[in-house]
């Protein structure tokens, strides 16, 4: 503000170019947006493929078809969120889908003998947030590789699932528990409601707080950021058990709605969140990426997933489109790197 | 011919306590010894010149005293007191700010952002972007360096405008010793002397600053004392008015050049 005043008072430089050339690379950084590249391509998506068929959007009766895709998203956007803290700071976790089935059933198991239910939830994020904290604490305390850790702590949980369920999944909740899934305050459904709570919040968190502005330092430099105060292995630490406190929502939230905790509810959500923020301009690398970023990417994904089953194509070739659109979402990303060459 | 220096200082004509003193400091790296029994201090008010060969200690020196690596043997002190420094955070707290050698920014973000990494300012609990960018302006200006936008990601500037944010942090940062490795290293001749004139500037009674260079005609434009090391040992350590280019050169090199 004082630089511009001072030249202008000088007249040393017209301020109308300067001030033309920054609009229109404002115009050029919008349109380099990976955020903007993914709004524009799911809304040129809806618009094409709802001139194919008309049951993507809205027949046979009303948004059925949208309005159950979005609440099968919404639980995918629970682990989302934190997902995208995490790979923002530079980490990565493949425990998700263990921590999910784990919390799921250790917390049906509680209820189906009678435990009060604010026990059974709180001990279902105990379990949940102990995963995160291992997770955390080996890659960061024992320089543990995150990829094998987080592989190893998946295995684990899985296992403590299938374990805890015996070959019968718990089933059959108390009403209280089950309105947790399927209850709908304001005629909206649960999933929204938490999608609508932690989404606003992760994005407050990431672009706003200084926890934020500290994630993407750790993830851009882990060094330099160490070098300048940051607490990078703290940062780390809390991220992993904010994902593993989210998979232990998610794995609440399923057994609620389905009214039984299978050890396999969930297979694949770990991987296709990943996907979907990575498609949405998380880098591997860290550093990079934002929520609206990842929720875009997800949102792309989950209408392709659709679009293809509506559209009658078959699963196979539903997966190997899947796999196409991250392998150019990924090319596109290495390219970009490419070419500005940073350092 | 190999006569070894006996660590030679000249008797501090300082009547002031120093800043910081370091009493057998070494540093090993597993069984490389890159540092044996230093004894450095720093004085309040001066420019004090760090000079050495490649793999001499200097940036060893540097890094113990910002906290990057701990010492495995000596003491600190500051301001006459013992102090542990375990981490950065640590040094940090002492006012000491430091300039790495490899400048330790985050490419991925902005000017603005480096600038204030590890101490953004926070207004209701979120970090306050105006008064950050208010400052990196008011920053940009002293230092003088020709920076595109606080909002340019540092990745895709030059060396130089790399070098003028990683110097421009520590100005902002240091409270009592201001640690340079290597400041003028990526810099053009004009934009050296632009940045030589800037740490003249920065000279303080109450601050420090200690400046690692190769270049010994900077050492001798700036410095008011000149230390050398070699092969991870203290050689000497000489007001600039007491000693010559051909002494410190003897001593970086250990031989007798003439
Ligand atoms: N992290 C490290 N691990 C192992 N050895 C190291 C490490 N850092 C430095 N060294 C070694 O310690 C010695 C001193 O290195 P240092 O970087 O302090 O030298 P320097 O005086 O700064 O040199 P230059 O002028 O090249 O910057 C060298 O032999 C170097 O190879
Ligand atoms: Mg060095």
């Amino acid at each position: 503000m004082t630089t511009d005043m001072n030249s202008v008072l000088q007249g040393a430089r017209p301020p109308s170019s300067t001030s033309r050339l920054s609009r229109r690379s404002w115009l050029r950084r919008m349109l380099g947006r990976r955020e903007v590249i993914l709004l524009i391509l799911n809304i040129a998506f809806i618009v094409v493929v709802s001139q194919l068929t008309p049951y993507f959007l809205y027949a046979p009766n009303g948004f059925a078809n949208f309005r159950v895709m979005f609440v099968g998203m919404a639980m995918e956007t629970i682990v989302l969120a934190p997902m995208v803290l995490l790979l923002v700071g530079g980490m990565f976790d493949l425990s998700v889908d263990g921590v999910v089935n784990m919390t799921g059933v250790l917390t049906g198991v509680l209820l189906v003998q009678g435990v009060p239910i604010p026990i059974a939830i709180v001990s279902g994020f105990l379990a949940a947030s102990a995963v995160g904290f291992v997770n955390g604490f080996a890659v960061t305390k024992l320089k543990m590789n995150p990829l094998m850790t987080t592989l190893g702590t998946w295995w684990i949980a899985q296992g403590i699932a299938l374990g805890a369920a015996q070959g019968i999944p718990p089933h059959t909740f108390p009403q209280a528990f089950k309105s947790l899934g399927q209850g709908d305050p304001f005629g909206i459904t649960m999933p929204i409601w938490y999608a609508i709570l932690l989404l606003p919040l992760a994005i407050w968190v990431l672009a706003r707080t200084r926890f934020g502005y500290h994630i993407y330092a750790t993830g851009g430099n882990r060094e330099a950021a160490r070098l300048h105060g940051v607490k990078v292995d703290r940062v780390t630490i809390v991220s992993f058990v904010l994902v593993a406190l989210a998979a232990g929502l998610a794995g609440m939230v399923y057994a609620a709605r389905l009214n039984s905790a299978g050890p396999q509810t969930v297979n694949g959500l770990n991987l296709r969140v990943i996907a979907g923020a990575v498609i949405g301009g998380c880098s591997l690398g860290g550093g990079e990426g934002t929520i609206w970023g990842g929720l875009l990417g997800l949102l792309f994904m989950t209408m392709l997933t659709n679009a293809s089953i509506v559209l009658g194509v078959s699963p196979y070739w539903q997966i190997c489109i899947l796999g196409i659109v991250l392998l150019l979402a990924v090319g596109a990303d290495a390219l970009a790197k490419r070419r500005v060459a940073s350092g | 011919m190999a006569s070894s220096f006996a660590p030679d200082v000249s008797p501090p004509e300082y009547s002031l306590e120093p800043l910081l003193s370091l009493k057998g400091v070494s540093k090993f790296y597993g069984a490389l010894r890159a540092l044996s029994q230093i004894d450095f201090t720093i004085q309040p008010g001066e420019i004090q010149a760090l000079v050495g060969d490649n793999g001499a200690g200097k940036s060893t020196l540097v890094k113990i005293i910002s906290g990057a690596h701990t010492a495995d043997e000596g003491e600190i002190f500051f301001k006459g007191k013992p102090v542990t420094i375990r981490s950065p955070e640590d040094s940090i707290a002492l006012g000491i700010a430091t300039v790495y050698q490899d400048l330790a920014l985050v490419g991925t973000r902005d000017v603005a952002h480096n600038l204030f990494i590890g101490r953004e300012p926070t207004r209701w609990g979120m970090v306050d972007r105006g008064k950050m960018v208010a400052e990196a302006h008011a920053l940009i200006d002293l230092l003088n360096v020709d920076i595109p936008s606080v909002d340019a990601q540092v990745g895709k500037l030059s060396g130089g405008q790399r070098q003028a944010i990683a110097i421009g942090r520590a100005v902002h940062e240091g409270r009592s010793i201001l640690l340079l490795d290597e400041p003028t290293a990526a810099l053009g001749v004009k934009e050296s002397h632009q940045m030589l004139s800037l740490i003249e500037t920065l000279r303080d009674k109450q601050k420090a600053i200690v400046i690692v260079s190769h270049n010994l005609l900077h050492v001798f434009r700036i410095a008011d004392r000149i230390t050398v090391l070699r092969g991870g040992q203290l050689v000497g350590s000489r007001r600039k008015t007491d000693t010559t280019a051909d002494e410190i050169i003897r001593l970086i090199t250990g031989a007798d050049l003439l």
